[in-house]
This record gives structure tokens, C-alpha cells and sequence, in this order.
């Protein structure tokens, strides 16, 4: 999670460097589904992360001589 | 008794040349002077002759071998007594003259590919096949004996001459008898004639004991295993040496090459049974086994490029989730090259490399390698490669962000995406070359020709030396076709497997095959939730929710036959319409794919440290989130039965879920200031665009009329009367997203951001006055802010420009290249 500050005046519109947050688990939803992976509490202080759980130790199989069931 | 030569008439047949010799005499080229005809002519030994009880009955032999008229077999067209120069009397075999080289001097240059030494091995079966039929055995089956014709046709020879050399009813053939084998030596000794008979007879004939068909299928085993191998299974310096191999020598599987289909693993493990008794019955069997379409021999016109059958008959059901590891893994395929083909199958874990999450596994076409996309701790990802008689796996520098790994036909390079383009890198050096630019690619695939064809907003086409990208095969946009993804080659190289996702017409989505040449494309099935891989004898496997099936495909007339059956559950897939899976196969068969079931995910909360505090519902395949102004509420969206997300209102205090839709494939949803309605993306039958509900009314969802493009409408931004989405047109062959803004009150509707690029993820500043979105105009994604006065943008990565929402200043980006995090 990356954040910027950015101030607004007379002055128009300015911005410093984004810094990162934290680092999360984002589930990746690529840009063109369009859709929103996180949302932030009306508070400011809380995030709310549609978030990866956590990969089993084997996610994947090899399977020799397969056959489809009868 | 006066050899001919050449010139000479014996009877009605004028010599050409002498054209071999053997243990059953000397072989000439004649002229038939009364048909006109070219043949080849036996002139049996004097011993032979002076025998007239042997005699009569050789003759009463050659007739029923006259018998046989097959094309893969080189006739016996007569047995005639002649007078010889020198005025004694001689004994003629009449044979068909077959042109070509005999595959006993092919083998002198090494393995045949197994395309071709399948072919090859299918014609001598069913050669085979009609002798044994008519009750005659070979006997003395070996490459000597196997013509290749110019025109890519088999002739097997000297078909039962050993049983009506010998005589003997039984036809055994002792090791005394070797060298009465009928085959000839061209240049090579007695001896060399005994040690090359012996090599191929089996243990039966060894043995001396009575021979019939199952002999030939020994011996036809042999053949095979030579004709793959390049070598001799039973070689020795002495033809005890060698007979011993034939009886006792355990078989070395190893020198098969690791293409070599499973069922041709197992139909020369059946073909090479010492006990007759266990041996495969019928040649027959062996030849339906070998008879498979992209297969038929040397002639054949795809050539190299055609890929090993497998059996139709296969072997077992899978269980996905073996808790086994990796090492498990290798001992198992080494194990599996080096001993008797299995008669089930076997299912193995693949762990991903230390310290990752896996995101994608792709195994060799040779079935020797793994090529691992797989995420750090830290959230980069790197292609890792995994020898599999290794235990360890590679990382491979230079392949930061990859992703969708694919090999080349020749397993020594795999592509691969990252940062908007397609690269290449060599597995053997880890040389890493960049091939060009993309800003959508989904899944690729790679012709021996070098051609790389890759899925997105079309198929796209590149050369794997480089070059400019061009366009294999446009989307159908008047079809609502709006995505091709995941290509893969079908046996003939020509012909490409491909998910089409479709925004309009969910009947024309599905799995689609198109001609590279011609362009002609066809759906396959709606039902595939995926893009497939052909996998020899015939099938396509995909995934149906979250089952991997098998359906049986013509690849010939691109049609799926049969039904499809599961091969295995819990495969892993996204939520939604992506169409992403994960499964591969060697050319031999071995077939990967990554587990799970759907991608499951939670609405985890976290403080602006990064620290985990709690989670709300239970984990679920979430494909969006949207959360209510006043925190109390969130809209999310679920896969249901079938392809379609619908929404769903979750209560936090309540901790309820209530399901808002139940018709149509939501995208994306987005509260309205007060919180008691959602602005939806949606498709719904054939229709796409933006609808308004009222949360918790129970009533349908209403469509919004707007004037920007359908194709694919995404909900942004709802702040007072005023909402943001983005609008996906076609443009030429690509879509493109620009931002849109409506006014609820007056009506107005227009772009506001409308580039070259793609811009996504519009959002109104709290004041109103600003808007902040990301686009890919440069390039690159990044996030932009712009007035109704001029836009600013940050510009480089990092730093990239920030917006705020609800009052509260955040940032949208992510550690990779997407806005949202790939």
C-alpha cells in the first residue's frame, strides 16, 4: 500500500513522492476488471483488503499416465 | 552350382545385379522378360535343392505365403525351377522388388523421432497383422527386414521364409538355427547375419521352443525399442551374449527419450513380456494403439512437427492433493523411465520453490522441466526452473514481475510476461531478451517455427527473434467477443485453441480453435471455463468449475466428440470470467496443473501500520469490494453457479450477507454518498452497462442509460449527483477505456478523459473539483489528477500522483505495474 501527500491551494495541485505503507496481499484483480481490491475507513486509520490467504505448501500437482474417470 | 551374373537368363528372368546374400541364398535383380516387370529373385543353396522332401515342402510353404496381399507386405509372387548356366538345376523364389532403404541401415544413423518410429511402427503392425490373421507367423521380424519406401511406405519382407526354411512344424528356431535366418547380409559377415538374427528373436525362439504369433510381438517390441532408442535392446560380442539379454537381462528403460508417449511405454512393456503367456496377445491391439491422427509416418506432412499418440484406453482416475513432495516427484518420473510403464496412474505434489507463493507452473514439452512463476515474501515475482531429477529449483535473475510462463516446442526457451511485454529467455543460460510491447497480454504460445502467438484485446503474433507485434486474429466486437486469451497449438502447429470472452452473448464465450493461416475460427464448446491443451490420443483438457476435463477432439476435423470426463478436481481457478487456469502437459503426456479450487480470498481489515486486526465473513472467492461511507456496510461480488458474479450486501455489525443479484455477471459496484444505493457494472444477457439499485428493497436493478460504450462498463465513482465509469469502445482491433461522467440531475453525459491509452479507476476528489484516475497513455500505468483547468501527472514510477477519497488521504497504486496490484 503506497500513499502521497498531496496539498491543494492557491498554489494548485501538488505532490511528494509516494512512500510505501506496509506491504499487503492484495488480491490481483489487474487493471482492466476495474474493480476496487481495497477500501479505506471512513477514519482514515483502517483498510479494508481483499486480501490472498495463505498458499498451502503443495499448490500443484504433476499427474502420469492420466485417464479420464469412467 | 554357377552363380549368375548379371546378363544372365535364369528361365524367363534376365539378371541386373546381385543385390544381397544370406542364410538362405543369394537375392538378385531380374527382369521378369514375360510380365515386364522389375522383381527380386531367391536363388536357394544346393544343399537346399538336393533335398526333395525339403523341397516339396518349402514349396507347399511358398504357396500359402503367395497368399498374402497386403500393401505392407512385399509379395511372394512364385516358386520356380530353373536351369542354371552350368546346366545344373535351380530353385527360385520369386519376390516383389521393393525400392528403399531397409530401416536396419537407418538405424545405422541413429533414433527416428518418435512421430516417425511411431508410424513407422504402425505400418509393420499392421502388416503384421494381416499375415497373422491368415495363420502366418514372421518369425524373423528385425530391421533387415523392414523396407522404407521412397514414398514414405513400409513392406515388411521374407514374411514366414524361416518356418519354410526350417520345415520344423513348430517353427522353433534354436540358437542352431540362426543362421538359417532368410535375411540378408549386404556387406556384413555370418557372424554379424547370427548376432542380428538373435537380437530380435524372442525368448521362446531362444529357448528353442515352439514359436507363433506372440513371437512376432516380441520381436516387434524390439524393433520399436531400437527404432526410439537408436540402439539395440540385446546387443552382446557373442551370440550367447546376446541370448542371454533376450532371456534374462533386465530392461533398461532409460534410453527411451522422455517424449515417448506413456502408452507406447507401456504397449512395448506389454510387446516385451519374457512369459508369452503375459506377453499382448494380438498385433492388432499394437497397431490400434499407434493408429492416431498427426501419426502416420515419415510421409506424413507435418513431419517433425507431429506429436506421439497416447493410448485411447489411458489408465486411471486422479486424486488431486498428494501430500508428497517434489523429491517424491522426481524419484517417481525417474522411476517411471527406468522400470516397466505403470498400469495407473500417479499423482504427485509440486511444492512450490522455497519461500514463494505460486502463481503458475508450465512443465517441458520434453517433460524434463518446470518453469515456476512464484511470488517472494516480498510480493515480486521471478520464473524459477526446476530440473526434475533435481531437487532443487532456480531462480532465474532477470525475470522480475513474470508471469503466464510458456515453453518453446524444443523445451530450451520459455516466454513469459512482465511489465507490459513478452520476453524470452534461454533455460539453459538464463539469457533474458525482451520482445516487445503490450499492455494486455494474457497466456502465449510458441510455434517450432518461432511464431508466438499471445491472448488480450486480440491475438496477437510475434516472431520469438523480434520484431513488431501484429495481429493473429481481431476480436469479434460486433459479436461482443471483447478478449482472446490463453492460446495453445493444436497438433498441426497451424490451428490455435483459444478462450473467447464475450460481454454480450455468454452463448459465444467459451473455448474457440482458428486457423493461423486462413483466419477461419470455430467454437468448440461454452461450456469450457477455460482455454484448453490438446493432449495426445485426442483429447482437449479444460476446466469445468472445478473439475480439469477430458473431451475427446478430432484434431483433424476440429471437432470434440464424446463426452467430457473428469480427469481431476479441485483445479484452481479466479473468480470471475477470466477464463485463467493453470494446466499443462509434456508431449509425452504428463499432464500439471495447479490446485485449489477457486481462488479464495478474505475482507481482511488492517491499521496504517500493516498489522492484521480482524476479518469480516468467512473466505470466499471475492472478486470486488466496495465499502459504504459510513464503514458499516460492503458490496462485494461472488461467483454463483455458472460463470456470473452477483452481488452481495454484507453487514459488518450485523455480520449478515444478503444477495443483491441474482441475474447477470456483476463487475463492478459502487455506493452512492448516502449509502442506500449501488451503482453496478453489469452484463446481463446481451446487455452491458450501468444499473442502479436500491440496497435492501428487494427490488430489481434498474438500468441507466448512458452515452458511452457498452462493451464492458466499469462503475468508478459516485459523489453527489455525479458518477464516474469508464467506458470500453473498440478501436480497430483494440478496446479502449476512457472516463465518462454523468450527472444524475442534469442528464449531461461525456468523457472527461478520453486518450490514446487506457484510463481506469476514476475517483472525485471530496471537493469536487478534481478528478484522479490511472491510464496507461505513456505506456505505463500511472496515476493521474486533472481539473477542469489542466491535469497534473507524476509521471515515472515512483513517484506516481495521489488522490483522496472519502475525506481521507490515501494512495492507489501497488509495488508492480498495475494500479491495483497485479
Amino acid at each position: 500500500m503506497m500513499s502521497v501527500r498531496v496539498r491543494t491551494g492557491p498554489t494548485g495541485f501538488q505532490w511528494d513522492a509516494a512512500r510505501p505503507l506496509f506491504q499487503t496481499a492484495i488480491v490481483d484483480l489487474g487493471p482492466f476488471r476495474g474493480s476496487w481490491g481495497y477500501a479505506v475507513a471512513p477514519d482514515g486509520r483502517r483498510f479494508l483488503i481483499l486480501t490472498r490467504r495463505p498458499q498451502g505448501p503443495s499448490p500443484a500437482v504433476a499427474i502420469l499416465n492420466w485417464k479420464p474417470a469412467d | 552350382m554357377t552363380m549368375p551374373a548379371p546378363g544372365d537368363r535364369l528361365g524367363s528372368f534376365q539378371i541386373v545385379a546381385a543385390i544381397g546374400s544370406g542364410g538362405m541364398g543369394e537375392v538378385y535383380r531380374a527382369t521378369d522378360t514375360r510380365l515386364g516387370r522389375d522383381v527380386a529373385l531367391r536363388l536357394l543353396p544346393d544343399a537346399f535343392a538336393s533335398d526333395p522332401e525339403r523341397l516339396s515342402r518349402f514349396e507347399r510353404e511358398a504357396k500359402l505365403l503367395a497368399s498374402l496381399n497386403h500393401s505392407g507386405i512385399a509379395h511372394l509372387y512364385g516358386f520356380d525351377a530353373v536351369t542354371l548356366e552350368d546346366g545344373t538345376k535351380g530353385h527360385l523364389l520369386v519376390m516383389e522388388l521393393v525400392e528403399g532403404e531397409d530401416l536396419a541401415a537407418r538405424l545405422k544413423r541413429g533414433a527416428i523421432p518418435v512421430a516417425e518410429a511411431v508410424g513407422i511402427a504402425r505400418q509393420i503392425a499392421e502388416a503384421l497383422e494381416e499375415a497373422h490373421e491368415k495363420g502366418i507367423v514372421h518369425r524373423d521380424l528385425k530391421p533387415a527386414n523392414v523396407k522404407l519406401t521412397p514414398d514414405g511406405k513400409v513392406k515388411v519382407l521374407d514374411f514366414g521364409l524361416a518356418k519354410a526354411w526350417s520345415g520344423d512344424a513348430s517353427s522353433a528356431q534354436s540358437s542352431a538355427d540362426l543362421s538359417q535366418s532368410p535375411t540378408l547380409a549386404h556387406n556384413g559377415t555370418a557372424a554379424g547375419l547370427i548376432l542380428g538374427t538373435a537380437a530380435y528373436m524372442s525368448p521362446e525362439q531362444a529357448r528353442g521352443k515352439p514359436a507363433d504369433r506372440r513371437a512376432d510381438i516380441w520381436s516387434f517390441g524390439v524393433v520399436l525399442f531400437e527404432m526410439l532408442t537408436g540402439r539395440a535392446l540385446f546387443g552382446g560380442e557373442t551370440v550367447s551374449d546376446v541370448l542371454a539379454g533376450v532371456l534374462a537381462r533386465e530392461i533398461d528403460w532409460s534410453p527411451l527419450p522422455a517424449e515417448t508417449p506413456p502408452h507406447v511405454r507401456h504397449l512395448l512393456a506389454r510387446c516385451l513380456e519374457r512369459d508369452p503367456r503375459q506377453r499382448l496377445r494380438d498385433i492388432g491391439d499394437a497397431r490400434h494403439e499407434l493408429q492416431e491422427a498427426g501419426t502416420s509416418g515419415p510421409a506424413d506432412k507435418a513431419g517433425a512437427w507431429a506429436r506421439p499418440p497416447r493410448s485411447r484406453r489411458g489408465t486411471a482416475l486422479l486424486v488431486a492433493g498428494s501430500g508428497l513432495a517434489c523429491a517424491a516427484l522426481t524419484f517417481a518420473v525417474m522411476s517411471w523411465r527406468s522400470a516397466s510403464a505403470p498400469a495407473a496412474s500417479m499423482v504427485f505434489s509440486v511444492p512450490a520453490p522455497p519461500s514463494t507463493r505460486l502463481n503458475h507452473v508450465v512443465i517441458s514439452p520434453d517433460g524434463r522441466s518446470l518453469v515456476f512463476a512464484a511470488e517472494s515474501a516480498s510480493g515480486e515475482s521471478h520464473l524459477w526452473l526446476q530440473q526434475l531429477d533435481s531437487r532443487n529449483a532456480r531462480k532465474l535473475e532477470g525475470t522480475e514481475g513474470a508471469f503466464e510462463p510458456f515453453w518453446s516446442p524444443d523445451s530450451r526457451f520459455v516466454g513469459f510476461f512482465s511489465e507490459a511485454q513478452p520476453w524470452k529467455l534461454e533455460a539453459t543460460t538464463g539469457a533474458v531478451e525482451a520482445l516487445t510491447a503490450t499492455n494486455d497480454a494474457r497466456g502465449g504460445a510458441w510455434r517450432p517455427d518461432g511464431t508466438i502467438v499471445f491472448g488480450g484485446a486480440r491475438l496477437n503474433r510475434i516472431q520469438a527473434s523480434g520484431g513488431e507485434v501484429g495481429t493473429a486474429l481481431a476480436v469479434d466486437g460486433a459479436a461482443g467477443e471483447n478478449a482472446i486469451r490463453y492460446p495453445s497449438f493444436l497438433p498441426d502447429w497451424l490451428h490455435t485453441l483459444y478462450y473467447s470472452r464475450n460481454a454480450k452473448d455468454r452463448a459465444r464465450a467459451g473455448l474457440w480453435v482458428v486457423s493461423l493461416d486462413t483466419g477461419v475460427r470455430k467454437q468448440l464448446t461454452a461450456a469450457a471455463a477455460s482455454s484448453a491443451v490438446y493432449v495426445e490420443p485426442g483429447y482437449l483438457l479444460y476446466r469445468r468449475d472445478r473439475y480439469l476435463v477430458a473431451h475427446p477432439f478430432d484434431a483433424r476435423r476440429l471437432e470434440l466428440t464424446g463426452d467430457p470426463r473428469p480427469v481431476a478436481e479441485d483445479v484452481w481457478y479466479e473468480a470471475g470470467v477470466t477464463a485463467q487456469t493453470n494446466v499443462s502437459a509434456s508431449t509425452g503426456g504428463i499432464v500439471t496443473l495447479r490446485t485449489g479450487g477457486i481462488e479464495v480470498s478474505e475482507l481482511a481489515w488492517y491499521d496504517r501500520q500493516g498489522r492484521p486486526l480482524s476479518t469480516e465473513w468467512e473466505a470466499k472467492g471475492f472478486a470486488s469490494l466496495s465499502l459504504s461511507p459510513d464503514g458499516r456496510q460492503i458490496l462485494t461480488t461472488l461467483l454463483g453457479q455458472g460463470v456470473e458474479r452477483h452481488l452481495w450486501l454484507y453487514d459488518i455489525e450485523a455480520a449478515t450477507a444478503r444477495q443483491i443479484t441474482s441475474a447477470g455477471d456483476m463487475i463492478t459496484n459502487v455506493f452512492s454518498d448516502d449509502g442506500t444505493r449501488g451503482l453496478l457494472g453489469m452484463h446481463s444477457g446481451s446487455t452491458s452497462g450501468l444499473w442502479i439499485t436500491r440496497l435492501g428493497s428487494g427490488t430489481a436493478p434498474e438500468p441507466l442509460p448512458t452515452k458511452g460504450g457498452t462493451a464492458a462498463p466499469f462503475a468508478m465513482d459516485w459523489r453527489g449527483s455525479r458518477v464516474i465509469y469508464a467506458s470500453v469502445t473498440p478501436r480497430g482491433d483494440r478496446f479502449e477505456r476512457s472516463l465518462y461522467l454523468l450527472d444524475l440531475e442534469t442528464g449531461e453525459d461525456g468523457p472527461v478523459v478520453d486518450t490514446p491509452g487506457n484510463e481506469l479507476f476514476g475517483v472525485i476528489s471530496p471537493d469536487g473539483r478534481r478528478l484522479a484516475y490511472a491510464s496507461d497513455e505513456t505506456g505505463q500505468w500511472e496515476v493521474y489528477v486533472a481539473t477542469s483547468r489542466r491535469r497534473a501527472s507524476a509521471g515515472g514510477s515512483p513517484p506516481r500522483a495521489a488522490t483522496s477519497r472519502a475525506g481521507t488521504p490515501t494512495a492507489r497504486s501497488s509495488s508492480t505495474s498495475h494500479p491495483t496490484g497485479r
